[in-house]
């Protein structure tokens, strides 16, 4: 040790082998295991009527956990999908799990769904985060939109925008589009096995306006750390206090002309096969259900290839033993873009869902004769 | 890739893996070379041909010095090595041609520079094995910004095969992790600080800009020394030994005491390069200190084609002849020494303020509204601050006679764990760049 301290350095922090060693383990056990699980085990979650989780969150999959585990403790069923089910344009009481609930008289339906969740993240999401959801009833909402082209389905390449990087196949299966540096991606991996990481992301997006601790100190001296974190959080949506009335058209939404990708080719259709198998071996009983695209919003060529596409999805479901849901077309005036229904539009999907299958109230347990 | 990337671990655990396969047979050299162009390639791989021109050129000019003592070959190396760096550094100053400044070429082609002239001054041998000598230039832990370690160290290393040990890695460790708190939680948070206010000093109160002053001071130091740590610590693993680039130069006397004391790779560099071919101190009075302050006005138009940099090497430049007449002085050895450290940080502090901002009006606005204690909006983040206070005690605690208290195992493992904690907690987000890279 002599000869280490005799080094003439700014800043003596030198350490032998064996003392690194400890160090390392006892700080790597208290920040990577010890300081997570405690949180987890501390973090106390309001859950109100009419949940969803907050969009400002939407990329918070550590909260996104323990929010699972709460839903999946006070409700038999459960709702996952993209923002269709989430509800984009409405409020928090006319999302479609919301109006199914309110039609089933109580808290049945916990809503899961993520704004942004394509079937290529969903897969990770409950592999890595959805561990909790399991011998439950669970729906989940295929968009067939996420498949109108090969870029959108994930399988083409070229520029894109893709919704939840952190949570697509970083390395092995890796979509062609996904042009994220190698340091993000290892990142992102990284993320999934050390829950600290996602910790440290989740104190950022929950508290600290999505910056991370090293800016909010710099930045922020007025507003002091510890002050700004908590144990109890809410994590509703509040950002849509009432509901959108804008249809497609008022948008100016032009007609589009899909190329739309087969069910052999596409890479979100695999993934949304693989998330039902997922769910199903973790003892669920799981429900595809299918949605729909806006008709009114397409060309002659594009609608025919989107049914036969939809006609395809639901009897390759069928045939492998998935119950299904198969929501129909709106009229033109109840969607506000090219598949987010209006609030007429939910409540027309859940008068379908209740009525066509049935959902009664506190009978989940006979759902597998009702499908 | 920067040191503290995940991109930089992919790359540095596999090679140091081969590495210490190899260790023992002729392919440590090719792999160390492989290594080192792989790592710069990973920046911009058109950067390789500015690496590959300086070292074939050089090798080539020393080749033939062995033979042939000329000043002419000499000259033929420098036009090509200085050609190269002015043209890349000031040309897209005064011309719209615009281009990418290769990363790091400053510090490679300085150590090509120094190769040769040694060799021209006979003191060192030619190194006629071209793998080696690419392997020296290239030398991944020093090649983006240093430290520049001569040939006449770090040569002998690559030829000599040391045995690699565990301490070695345990030193390059303590090395790495020191730089990597310095760099990752220290810098990169001062700089968000300090960013703020360089963007629109006006709008900021005098007190501010002085904090923003003092903030940037420590924000360099612990940027340029925290890469230096790293560099040193990666160079380490692999059983090298780099030179010293950083020694506690905040607890500096005088301003030549400074020089003693920061970036000692670049100032002993201009001192043997720069310095001593000009005449140095074997001369008259006034000729060194016009000697000193060429060789500062040099060191500061080095770091970047603006005014800002050719002040702060004059104001130092000024500041060495200050200190050496102050020095023989008899009343100056009688200030007590944290006093004399005080002032020296003070004026440290002035003169970064011009290597920082982006014009003069900027740094004059900074001045003024410190003089004048302008009325502004003020914020003062304690962390960073703490932080920084705390480095300051552990470093003066260091240079004093308390040091060994620093020395126990206690106080090491306890400051290991702190540092680390605050990287894992603090040391996330984006890699930003190494300040000195841009020179």
């Amino acid at each position: 040790m002599k000869s280490i301290l005799k080094i003439e350095h700014t800043n003596g922090l030198w350490l032998k082998p064996l003392e690194w060693a400890a160090v390392l383990c006892v700080t790597i056990a208290v920040l990577w295991l010890a300081l997570p699980r405690w949180h987890a085990r501390r973090l106390q979650i309001e859950l109100p009527k009419d949940f969803r989780l907050s969009y400002k969150l939407r990329d918070d999959y550590l909260l996104y956990r323990s929010v699972a585990a709460k839903v999946v403790e006070t409700h038999p069923a459960l709702f996952i999908g993209d923002s269709v089910v989430w509800g984009m344009y409405v409020r928090n009481d006319h999302t479609l799990p919301a109006i199914l609930n309110a039609k089933l008289g109580g808290e049945e339906i916990g809503n899961l769904a993520v704004d942004g969740l394509h079937p290529v993240v969903m897969e990770t999401l409950m592999r890595e985060y959805g561990k909790a959801v399991r011998d439950r009833v669970v729906y989940v909402y295929l968009n067939p939109l996420w498949m109108t082209s090969p870029l959108y389905d994930l399988s083409g390449d070229g520029e894109l925008v893709i919704n939840h990087p952190r949570l697509l196949p970083q390395f092995i299966g890796k979509p062609p589009c996904y042009h994220a540096s190698l340091e993000d991606r290892c990142k992102a991996v990284w993320e999934r096995f050390i829950d600290f990481e996602a910790l440290l992301h989740h104190v950022r997006v929950a508290f600290l306006d999505n910056k991370d601790v090293k800016n909010h100190l710099a930045k922020q001296p007025d507003k002091p750390l510890h002050k700004q974190l908590s144990l109890n959080i809410e994590p509703l949506e509040t950002g849509h206090p009432s509901d959108s009335k804008i249809t497609w058209e008022d948008a100016s939404i032009a007609e589009q002309d899909w190329l739309w990708v087969t069910l052999d080719e596409s890479r979100q259709w695999k993934s949304y096969l693989a998330t039902l198998e997922l769910l199903k071996k973790r003892g669920n009983t799981v429900v595809a259900v299918v949605g729909t695209v806006n008709p009114s919003m397409q060309t002659a060529a594009s609608l025919e290839k989107y049914r036969a596409l939809r006609a395809d999805a639901l009897k390759r479901l069928k045939d492998n033993g998935y119950k299904t849901v198969d929501l129909p077309e709106l009229p033109s005036e109840e969607y506000g873009d090219a598949s987010h229904p209006l609030a007429a539009g939910y409540e027309r999907l859940a008068e379908f869902m209740m009525k066509k299958h049935q959902l009664t109230n506190h009978e989940w347990t006979r759902i597998d004769t009702k499908f | 890739m920067q040191f503290q990337s995940w991109t930089f671990l992919l790359f540095f655990i596999p090679v140091l893996l081969l590495y210490w396969a190899v260790r023992g047979t002729r392919l440590r050299i090719p792999v160390l070379l492989a290594a080192s162009y792989v790592f710069y390639a990973s920046f911009n791989v058109y950067f390789l041909i500015c690496l590959g021109v300086v070292t074939i050129v050089d090798y080539l000019v020393a080749l033939q010095l062995s033979r042939h003592r000329s000043r002419w070959l000499v000259c033929v190396s420098l036009l090509v090595d200085l050609g190269m760096l002015c043209s890349f550094k000031y040309i897209p100053r005064v011309t719209d041609f615009d281009w990418v400044l290769p990363v790091g070429l400053s510090f490679f082609t300085f150590k090509s520079i120094s190769y040769v002239i040694d060799v021209y001054r006979g003191k060192i041998a030619v190194e006629r094995n071209l793998l080696a000598y690419a392997a020296y230039v290239a030398f991944f832990p020093q090649l983006v910004a240093g430290p520049i370690d001569r040939a006449t160290t770090l040569l002998p290393q690559l030829h000599h095969n040391v045995p690699l040990r565990i301490d070695d890695i345990s030193e390059g460790f303590s090395l790495f992790v020191t730089g990597l708190f310095k760099k990752a939680v220290m810098a990169d948070m001062l700089a968000v600080y300090v960013n703020v206010v360089y963007e629109d000093v006006t709008s900021y109160s005098g007190a501010m800009r002085l904090l923003a002053a003092y903030a940037y001071a420590w924000q360099i130091y612990f940027d340029f020394s925290g890469y230096s740590d790293m560099a040193c610590g990666v160079a380490r693993c692999m059983g090298f030994r780099c030179m010293l680039n950083f020694n506690n130069p905040y607890v500096s006397v005088d301003v030549r005491d400074f020089w003693r004391r920061w970036h000692i790779s670049l100032s002993t560099w201009f001192r043997d390069y720069v310095y001593i071919p000009m005449g140095g101190s074997r001369c008259g009075k006034l000729r060194n200190w016009f000697n000193v302050i060429v060789t500062m006005l040099v060191s500061g138009a080095w770091h970047g084609a603006t005014w800002t940099f050719v002040a702060w090497g004059g104001l130092h430049g000024v500041g060495s002849v200050v200190s050496s007449w102050f020095d023989k002085s008899g009343w100056y050895g009688k200030i007590p020494k944290i006093i004399k450290q005080i002032a020296v940080f003070h004026f440290m502090t002035l003169t970064w303020i011009f290597f920082r901002a982006e014009s003069f009006e900027d740094a004059f606005d900074v001045i003024r509204g410190i003089v004048t204690w302008e009325e502004g909006d003020f914020s003062f983040p304690p962390v960073p601050f703490v932080l920084i206070g705390l480095v300051w005690i552990y470093e003066l605690t260091w240079a004093s006679r308390f040091r060994w208290i620093l020395e126990t195992r206690a106080a090491r493992i306890a400051a290991a764990v702190f540092v680390l904690v605050c990287v894992l907690l603090l040391g996330g987000g984006a890699n930003s760049q190494f300040i000195y890279q841009q020179f």
